[in-house]
């Protein structure tokens, strides 16, 4: 399989490595938002959040809460944003599913994006839409 | 906690567009909006952050948060979505009662990524040894 974290996992790339077990590898991103940002993947590929199975993903959420101690304790820093991406339209660059962990500091300028509110009706529209069938 | 808004929203002190509700869990609309439909997933317990929170309902929660990913998909028209958690204030955390956000994504929405910075030589080596389990 083409896919560049496969290629990590199978060690035909260097990675630096923070974690590994059976199920699950944690690694820097090599373009990090801040220093220490950290990918976290289930080492059998999967593309997306959807397709993974749930035991899988929970074994993946158990490293990131993991991870984020460590960075805490290690780092020293005060606190960190976790994201997953799916999909392109929302940054997904690497089709295997995963995880980032970004340690964050004060003034580190990394900006949450902006929020905005719900004209009339509009919110009930987006629950009805929610709720279908859930 | 009887000051926390989302404890509020969890008794139903405080109404709220409700997507979801087991147990453990609330789904509801986030009101302020970075896309629409943008949802919160709450442990219905209050736990402050990632480090309070036990194992087994952060389980709970992501499972809950890919079921309502699938629907944002499926009814809202969006073609992806960034799962997030904005651990402590010093992340953006705003409402220290832990919560994933669900953004719904749509191309060309002008929601841009973060800027990505290189290592220097070393300094991936010296970070990832204070970091590894």
């Amino acid at each position: 399989m083409d896919c560049i974290f496969c290629k990590i996992i199978n060690e035909d790339v260097p990675s630096y490595k923070v974690y590994e077990d059976d199920k699950v590898i944690a690694f820097f991103d090599i373009l990090p938002f801040s220093p220490g940002h950290t990918i976290v993947a289930p080492k059998h590929h999967v593309a997306d959040i959807e397709n993974i199975e749930e035991k899988d993903l929970m074994a993946m959420i158990a490293v990131v809460k993991k991870i984020g101690k460590a960075m805490l304790d290690g780092l020293g820093v005060k606190g960190y944003s976790v994201y997953l991406d799916n999909k392109s339209a929302a940054n997904q660059h690497v089709p295997h599913v995963h995880f980032h962990i970004v340690p964050r500091a004060e003034g580190d300028g990394l900006e949450r994006w902006p929020q905005s509110g719900y004209g009339d009706g509009d919110a009930e529209f987006y629950l009805r839409k929610l709720t279908k069938e859930l | 906690m009887d000051n926390c808004i989302f404890c509020k929203i969890v008794r139903g002190e405080i109404p709220s567009y409700k997507i979801y509700e087991d147990d453990n869990i609330l789904a509801f609309l986030d009101i302020a909006p970075v896309s629409p439909g943008h949802v919160l997933v709450v442990p219905k317990k209050h736990f402050k952050n990632m480090e309070e929170i036990d194992i087994e309902i952060l389980q709970d929660l992501i499972a809950v948060v890919k079921k309502i990913g699938i629907k944002i998909k499926e009814n809202v028209g969006a073609s992806g979505y960034n799962i997030c958690i904005n651990n402590d204030s010093v992340a953006g955390q705003v409402v220290p009662h832990l919560h994933f956000h669900i953004i719904p994504r749509k191309e060309g929405d002008g929601l841009m990524p973060w800027p990505q910075k290189e290592y220097s030589e070393g300094e991936a080596d010296e970070i990832a040894k204070k970091i590894k389990l």
